[in-house]
């Protein structure tokens, strides 16, 4: 049985384990052949900064995950304009293609979902 | 949040439904609209008194969970 | 005269916590969310461990007396209403939430989790997902 999934990352990439984490999460989902969204909302739209060097903190780069969602077929990923507006962000170029949503077009998204998981 | 939302708060979020608590989301309409819990234990527990949050309903877990059922989705603001 | 039954909708809920016990009350809202919606007579199936809330399988610790004992709540859970305890074996193994099996394999000198709780993997959560009316998350 396909649900749809809303993952809803909210945390800096390297600050705890919680980015990398729930990117696991949306990728094992996506494996297992649900209809994955992911959204990208406020602390955790800093994952999409580009430049980073997780080699320095002896991590694995969020952006390497980041670039699997693509091969998992994850298309539909999202990142919230209040979110990067607030943080001086909206002229960043992210990490990878992500669709900046408004807060209606939020609202939309959540109502179209089975599940919201919210990490 | 949609027409339909509602909002609870919960454990340190009870804060948050002060009259004059400044948060993120403007609380204001959803008052208006009876769409604003508050669950009443966690309140209680940090001392505010019941009447203290205006135009909050005040709930139970049992509340909590008919609110769950209520609604398809549940989104954990963090 | 009319009667009119009004049939409360039952529902299989599964919970996802991400705090520890003692990082902030989000464990604890959720026992008490859980144990609410079985006496509301809802099914609960299952209780997703991730993240930081791995260390709630913990069964070394060792709360004082006068406080509550979640880790004792859990195992009830599971004891008087069959609530799956299942801990996402990535998160434990990173924060030292092992059980004999893993200690064994990892050449660990000792183990500090047990039954009821059940490792494994991500596709539980999936399942949970999959199977239930409703998924809540709580902490972060």
């Amino acid at each position: 049985m396909q649900k749809k999934l809303l993952f809803i990352s909210h945390k800096t990439p390297y600050g705890s384990f919680a980015a990398k984490e729930t990117l696991d999460a949306a990728l094992a989902s996506a494996a297992f052949g649900q209809d994955i969204s992911l959204l990208f909302k406020g602390d955790g739209v800093y994952q999409l900064l580009p430049q980073q060097n997780s080699s320095l903190l002896k991590r694995k780069s969020i952006g390497a995950i980041l670039g699997a969602l693509e091969l998992y077929e994850v298309n539909k990923v999202f990142i919230c304009e209040q979110s990067l507006l607030s943080r001086g962000l909206e002229n960043i170029k992210p990490l990878i293609k992500v669709h900046v949503l408004n807060n209606l077009s939020l609202q939309v998204l959540f109502s179209e979902q089975d599940h919201i998981l919210s990490f | 949040m949609g027409e339909t939302d509602e909002l609870l708060l919960l454990a340190n979020g009870v804060y948050g439904a002060l009259v004059d608590a400044k948060i993120n989301i403007p609380l204001e309409q959803l008052r208006d609209s009876g769409k604003l819990y508050v669950l009443k234990d966690d309140l209680l527990a940090r001392g505010i008194p019941a009447s203290a949050p205006p135009q909050a309903t005040l709930i139970s877990y049992e509340g909590f969970v008919d609110l769950v059922v209520k609604h398809q989705n549940t989104y954990n603001w963090v | 005269m009319g009667l009119f039954l009004f049939i409360t909708q039952v529902m299989i809920f599964s919970v996802s916590i991400l705090s520890a016990p003692y990082t902030d009350q989000a464990a604890f809202s959720a026992y008490k969310f859980v144990e609410a919606a079985l006496s509301k007579k809802h099914e609960v199936r299952r209780i997703f461990f991730y993240g930081e809330g791995v260390l709630n399988a913990n069964h070394l610790n060792t709360p004082p007396q006068d406080e509550i004992n979640l880790y004792e709540a859990w195992k009830e859970l599971a004891s008087s209403h069959q609530v799956e305890l299942i801990v996402c074996i990535a998160s434990a193994l990173r924060r030292g939430v092992l059980d004999e099996d893993e200690a064994k394999r990892y050449e660990k000198d000792g183990h500090s989790m047990q039954a009821p709780f059940i490792l494994s993997g991500l596709g539980q959560l999936m399942d949970a997902a999959i199977e239930s009316d409703r998924l809540i998350t709580f902490g972060s």
